[in-house]
This record gives C-alpha cells, sequence and structure tokens, in this order.
C-alpha cells in the first residue's frame, strides 16, 4: 500500500528526513510517532503529494508515486482550517469536487456522514459559527467524504472533547474494519495509539528510531522487566537475588493467616531469561505468580527519545 | 471503492476560480459597491447638467462710471451705454449705470448682485473693481469682463485711431488653434486627455483594489492552515492561477456591471431630462425653438461633458477590459508572491511598497499626460509592462496607432506570463512556511530553480 524505500528529504543544511524505509500494508493502522521536528510533517508532505522527496522511492498503492494517487488519499493535516465566508457542505463539497466526486455522489456520501457523526442541521450552516470541535468533524467529513483507501491523520483528536473523540475514534476503525481503509495516525497520544495501532514507526530528528508491531515493541523495550508474587522472606530473597537482577519496586502485605505476601518489579540482565529466574526463584520462596511487563507506549516514548539523545 | 476521477489541471483550476468567484461575489461589500458605483457617477453627470443650467441665478450689476466714460445722459435723468449693443440684454444678466455709487443696504434695496466701479484708470489699468453683494457665478462674471472690454475698446478707438471701430474689428485677430489628429482630423484635446485619465484611475483603482483581494486570500489561506489540505489535492500553481482567474472575473463582472449600469442609468436620465419640463425651460433659454434638442444636444451644450459624445465607447471599454486583465494579472503575481511569504495581512506593508511604485508613477505620469499626450515619457510608458496598462488608457482616447496598442498589449502579456511562472515557483515553497519571513536572496533563489520543495 505504502512503501517507502531511502526516501529522504533536506531544507538547507538541515536534515528534515534521512533515508526512511518503511512498508504499510492494505488495511492496517500504522502509528507515526516521534517528538516535535521528528519529520513527520515531512514525510506526510511527501506522501501526500505536497513536496516531493529529494531523493529515495516512494511507492503507493503498488506503483512509484503519482500525481492521481492523491483522490485515493485523505489527508488531514494537524494544522487544518476551513475557509470562513462559505457553508458547511458547500466547503465539503467543494473538497469532494476537487477530488472528482460527482456532486451527486459527494452529496449523497455527506448526507451518511452528517448522521453518522451527528452533525445533521449544519448542512448551511456559516464555518464562521462553528467551534474547534465542530470543525473538527468537518473536517474529518471533508478527509474521509472521497472514500481514500489511504488515510493520513495527524493528531486527528486534538481539540475534540471525550465523546467526540471515541465517536471519531469508532468511525476510524468502521473504515479500516469494513471498507478495508489503510490509516497512517500522526500523534503524541500514545494512549490512542495502544488502542488503534497496530503498528508503529518513530522518528526521531529525522531517524527513524523504532518500527514493528505495537504489541512487539512494547515487549522488546521492556528490557527484562518482569513482576512476581511470592510469599516468604523478601529480605532473604533479595540478598540471594544479590547483583544478578535489579529491584525497581516492592510491596509487602500481611494476608489473614500472618504470612507476607510480597509484589516485585524486577528488571533482569539480557542473559538471564523469565523462566531461568522462575527455576532459581522457586528454591528460595513460594511463587504465586510472575508476568512479564509490558511497558506502555508512553514509556517506550519516552525511553526511545532518552535513548537517543534529546 | 468507488474511483473518482482525478479533476484534470484544467478543471481543477476552474474549480477553484468558480469557489473564489462565488464567495467574493455574493459579499455585501461587493454588491453594494457593483450597484451603488454607477448610480454615484450618474448622479454626478446628472448633477453637473442640472446644477450648472438649472440654479443660475439672476444678476443685476450696477456700474458706476465716475468720470463718464461709457454712458450719456438718457431720458429721465438716467444714464445710458453711448454703446447700447455693447451690454445686449441677456436672460440672467442686466446692467443699471449711474455716477455715484451706492451703499449696501442701497444696492440690495434695488435688487442688485454687485456693483462694478471704474474710472479713467481703467483704460491704463484694464482692471475694475467688482463690489459683490452676492459672488455672480463665472460666466456672468465672463459675460460682464467681455462686455466691458469691448465698450472700453471702443472707446479706444474712438479716441486715439483714425480708423472707426467696424474698420478696426475688421483689422483685429485673434488666433485659436484647434488640435487636429494629422491622419483622421479628428478634434482632439485635453478634454479626452482627461476622460483617459479617468480610465487610468479607474485602471488604477481595479487593478489595486483587486491585486489586494488576491494578497488577502492568500494569507487567509496560509494564516488559517487551509493550504494543506488544498495542496494535498492541487498543485501550487493550480491553486494560484484559479485564485487569480476567479477573483479577476470578479474584477470584469464588476467593470461589466458598472459600464452597463452606468450606460443604461445615463439613457434612462436623457429619457426623463426630454420628458420633463426641464428640457424645454432649457431649449427656451438657449434661444432654441421648442422641441428641437433631446438629451445629447444637452451634453454637448456643456463644454464640460460634450466630449463624452466623441469617444468610440467599444474601443474604449474593449481596451479597458483587455489591460485590466493583464495588468490585474501582473501585479496579482506580485500580490500572490507578498501574501504567501507573510502571516498576516499587517506584515505585508513594506513588501508592498516595491510592488506600488511603478503603478504610482504610471498613475502620477498619467495626470501629467493629459498635457502632454504624446511626450516621449507617456509614449515609452504606455508600452513598457508594468505602466503600460495605465499610460494607454491615458492615451487611447486621443487616438493611438493600432500597432501601439498591439505591441504594448503582447508586451504586457509576455511579462505577465513570464511573472506568473516566477510567482508560482516562490509561491509554492513560501506558502507552506511558517514563522521566519524568507529573505530576498532566497525568494530570488525559489524563481530561478526547481527543488526545494
Amino acid at each position: 500500500m505504502l512503501t517507502s524505500q531511502g526516501v529522504a528529504k533536506h531544507y538547507g543544511d538541515h536534515i528534515a528526513l534521512a533515508p526512511l524505509d518503511m512498508v504499510l500494508e492494505r488495511g492496517k493502522i500504522l502509528g507515526l510517532l516521534g517528538p516535535n521536528g521528528a519529520g513527520k510533517t515531512t514525510f506526510l508532505r511527501m506522501v501526500t503529494g505536497i513536496t516531493r522527496p529529494d531523493q529515495g522511492v516512494l511507492r503507493l498503492f503498488g506503483e512509484p508515486h503519482r500525481r492521481d494517487h492523491l483522490r485515493r488519499m485523505g489527508y488531514l493535516p494537524e494544522e487544518r482550517g476551513l475557509y470562513k465566508g462559505m457553508r458547511v457542505a458547500e466547503q465539503v463539497l467543494y473538497f469532494a469536487s476537487l477530488r472528482g466526486m460527482s456532486r451527486t455522489d459527494a452529496q449523497h456520501a455527506l448526507k451518511g456522514w452528517f448522521e453518522r457523526l451527528q452533525v445533521e442541521g449544519w448542512w448551511n450552516r456559516e464555518v464562521a459559527d462553528l467551534s474547534k470541535g465542530m470543525a473538527q468533524k468537518i473536517q474529518f467529513i471533508a478527509t474521509v467524504l472521497h472514500r481514500p483507501e489511504l488515510l493520513i491523520l495527524d493528531e486527528p483528536f486534538s481539540g475534540l472533547d471525550p465523546i467526540n473523540a471515541v465517536l471519531i475514534r469508532d468511525e476510524m476503525l468502521r473504515l479500516v474494519r469494513e471498507e478495508g481503509t489503510t490509516l497512517v495516525l500522526s500523534t503524541h497520544n500514545m494512549g490512542s495509539v495502544e488502542t488503534l495501532c497496530e503498528e508503529v514507526l518513530m522518528l526521531h530528528r529525522g531517524h527513524k528510531v523504532l518500527s514493528g508491531r505495537v504489541d512487539e515493541v512494547r515487549e522488546t523495550a521492556r528490557k527484562g522487566r518482569i513482576r512476581m508474587t511470592f510469599k516468604g522472606n523478601l529480605m532473604a530473597f533479595v540478598d540471594q537475588l544479590g547483583p544478578r537482577a535489579e529491584l525497581l519496586s516492592h510491596e509487602s502485605e500481611v494476608l489473614a493467616s500472618g504470612e507476607t505476601r510480597h509484589e516485585v518489579a524486577l528488571a533482569l540482565p539480557e542473559d538471564w531469561s523469565m523462566s531461568a529466574l522462575l527455576r532459581w526463584a522457586v528454591d528460595h520462596v513460594e511463587v504465586l505468580e510472575a508476568v512479564p511487563v509490558r511497558m506502555s507506549m508512553e514509556e517506550v516514548f519516552v525511553q526511545t527519545v532518552e535513548a537517543n539523545g534529546s | 471503492m468507488s474511483s473518482p476521477n482525478h479533476p484534470t489541471f484544467w478543471a481543477a483550476w476552474r474549480l477553484i476560480a468558480r469557489r473564489e468567484y462565488i464567495t467574493r461575489f455574493r459579499r455585501k461589500a461587493f454588491l453594494l459597491a457593483t450597484f451603488l458605483g454607477p448610480v454615484l457617477l450618474v448622479g454626478m453627470v446628472a448633477s453637473i447638467v442640472l446644477l450648472t443650467q438649472g440654479t443660475e441665478e439672476e444678476v443685476k450689476v450696477y456700474v458706476v462710471d465716475l468720470d463718464g466714460l461709457l454712458t450719456v445722459p438718457g431720458p429721465q435723468g438716467s444714464l445710458v451705454p453711448w454703446c447700447p449693443s455693447c451690454f445686449p440684454e441677456r436672460r440672467l444678466l442686466t446692467y443699471r449705470f449711474g455716477r455715484e455709487a451706492k451703499t449696501k443696504p442701497a444696492l440690495e434695496a434695488d435688487g442688485f448682485t454687485c456693483m462694478i466701479m471704474l474710472d479713467e484708470g481703467i483704460v491704463q489699468s484694464e482692471k475694475g473693481q467688482l463690489l459683490q453683494v452676492n459672488p455672480p457665478s463665472s460666466s456672468a462674471k465672463r459675460s460682464m469682463e467681455r462686455d466691458l472690454s469691448q465698450a472700453l475698446e471702443r472707446l479706444k478707438v474712438r479716441e486715439e485711431l483714425e480708423v472707426d471701430y467696424d474698420a478696426y474689428m475688421a483689422l483685429k485677430t485673434d488666433i485659436q488653434l484647434v488640435p487636429l489628429d494629422i491622419d483622421t482630423k479628428e478634434r482632439k484635446g485635453s478634454e479626452q486627455g482627461a476622460l483617459g485619465f479617468l480610465f487610468s484611475v479607474f485602471m488604477f483603482m481595479f487593478v489595486m483594489i483587486y491585486g489586494m483581494h488576491v494578497m488577502r486570500g492568500v494569507i487567509e489561506e496560509k494564516s488559517n492552515r487551509i493550504v494543506e489540505v488544498v495542496l494535498s489535492t492541487v498543485q501550487p500553481l493550480q491553486l494560484l492561477l484559479g485564485k487569480i482567474a476567479g477573483i479577476g472575473a470578479l474584477g470584469l463582472t464588476q467593470i461589466a456591471t458598472w459600464s452597463l449600469l452606468s450606460w443604461s442609468l445615463m439613457f434612462l436620465l436623457g429619457l426623463g431630462l426630454e420628458k420633463s419640463a426641464w428640457l424645454e425651460s432649457w431649449t427656451a433659454a438657449q434661444g432654441m425653438a421648442a422641441g428641437t434638442a433631446d438629451f445629447q444636444t444637452v451634453l454637448a451644450a456643456q463644454e464640460e461633458l460634450a466630449f463624452l459624445l466623441d469617444i468610440d465607447w467599444g474601443v474604449m471599454l474593449g481596451c479597458a477590459a483587455i489591460y485590466f486583465v493583464l495588468g490585474y494579472a501582473l501585479y496579482a503575481a506580485f500580490f500572490a508572491m507578498i501574501g504567501s511569504m507573510v502571516e498576516q495581512e499587517s506584515d505585508a506593508q513594506y513588501l508592498l511598497l516595491p510592488v506600488m511604485l511603478p503603478m504610482l508613477f504610471s498613475y502620477i505620469l498619467a495626470s501629467m499626460s493629459i498635457e502632454a499626450p504624446e511626450s516621449t515619457l507617456a509614449v515609452v510608458s504606455s508600452f513598457v509592462p508594468f505602466s503600460s496598462p495605465i499610460s494607454m488608457m491615458v492615451r487611447l482616447p486621443m487616438g493611438v496607432p493600432w500597432w501601439h496598442v498591439v505591441v504594448s498589449m503582447l508586451l504586457l502579456l509576455a511579462t505577465t506570463a513570464l511573472l506568473l511562472a516566477l510567482a508560482a515557483r516562490v509561491y509554492r515553497v513560501t506558502i507552506l512556511m511558517t514563522g521566519k519571513r524568507p529573505t530576498f536572496r532566497a525568494v530570488v533563489r525559489w524563481m530561478f530553480s526547481q527543488s526545494h520543495v
């Protein structure tokens, strides 16, 4: 669906995007992450044909990037606006016509979207009268009305209240599931990355610093962290553990039976797997539970940025 | 999935132009200006016609002939001019003569509007005093001056020369130069120049107004960030050309509406005048037979307006439209470039100066061209693309060789096309830039290179 082979862009001496390799398959949701100025917008502008790569090959729908691919794409930039002095429907229909949609098709589709996003009755409203959240919904409709196969949304939830954010999120998921739309989501909202995205691509200072499936990324980034619950003597356990693993935190609870239950978070070195730890631990304490800790995307994000220098 | 056809370059261009046109057309300010403009214009012409003719008041002059230069005793102790033909009876001007000055209350009591004092000194100084109770109109004053001059001339001839007045009149020579075109032998003069100037004023105004529209439109798109959405569908060049075309079409609409409405209103004004009693009284006052005058005669009788009848309006308006389209597009390229470099209109002020200078220059030149329409500067500037839309409009009503117009238009067309292409290159870079304003060097670099986008 979307392939980048060594695509790069620089402005003068500033490297906006170092050669980037990536592949996004049809029907997937990709989270495009990175701190401000990481090169996300630079990349998206090249995908949407607003700018051209200095080098590398960008492929869309299995073909080298062409201008007439643009009508099969929907782009909601982070910096977005609407024309003042136009009415809501008129404006959305204008964008649809620029993308080659016939007026009747566009009107029909628009009616459907007005119902789904619960904005019936806004048809003839002046754009100037819309609140930020309302304008956001209209911009979303303008982005998806022509049924794009590739949908690129830059911070789609900013400015939306929780109820409308859920409404838009559900519509995004519906498009992916029912229409097979491929979605690129550029956001700083890590919660939405966890709930929505299957894959992530993280950029930092123009370089790719992380990519892969979300669950794998969270798994890999945990760096041997596990949480273990056991009964027994905590002090003795820690003593015997020694420098083999790092104790990150612990909590203790006295049970009704008079025994004490401890919950510890540990960071294991690379040469010590969780099963090795368990084999060692059963000789010293009564292990009740042990689970690998999955890092939140937020932690992954911060850790990756720190590891690559902020 | 639905697979809509991607609009072609010109289809998208048309869609953009249409939006620019429609959203501006329905603004109240535009409609008001479009329909009110001609009403004001025709109102001005009507008031010139009606005011100069209808409101002129009767002037009754008391001439104090202190030394008896002009008068002899008449019946019943009154004084009469010894040359009655020098002071003919006029509709709005009557003379009475006396030897002694009257006080202001006495003048007012007898219904005089002014008093002329003259003694022997006037023969040398050729200056008399006009003491005004109510200032007479300038045409009445001219009549008085003419009458007095003639009377004194007769006096001088009688006293100092050995010819009689009729012989003197036969010898007297008064040269007038009538300006004619060397080819067409048509009369041309400063009135036509004035009309050309009027056209150039309108040209200046329209190019400025609609050029600013382009700039504001670009700034609006840039500052409210909609441009990124638009550019993910169309090319910057399409957006730029569409905007310029849409707003230009709006300008043409206004020009056409103004021309059409003005013409219709003038026609109605003429019709109204011909039907009204006003024309009858006017005809009578001009000493013409009733029913012989129509609106054209009225216009022709107005020194200030008569030339309007001699203008080839089709050529004038046609050329005005072409010069507007090309001149506007030329300057719109600049305005769009400036708009794409700034975040808000106030930042554009000092960038506008270099663009407005050539326009202001040709505007000032145009006002000078009325006096010297065929001066080298005026002719050259009617070829230079940046000033030709304004300068050629001044020359046009006075008659210009057709190839001058064609060459000037072709030069303008070529320059406009070139500038649009260069402006588009800068525009596609600067329209997406935020924060820092680009340097002049960077702008020039973008103009002449393909990369950076």
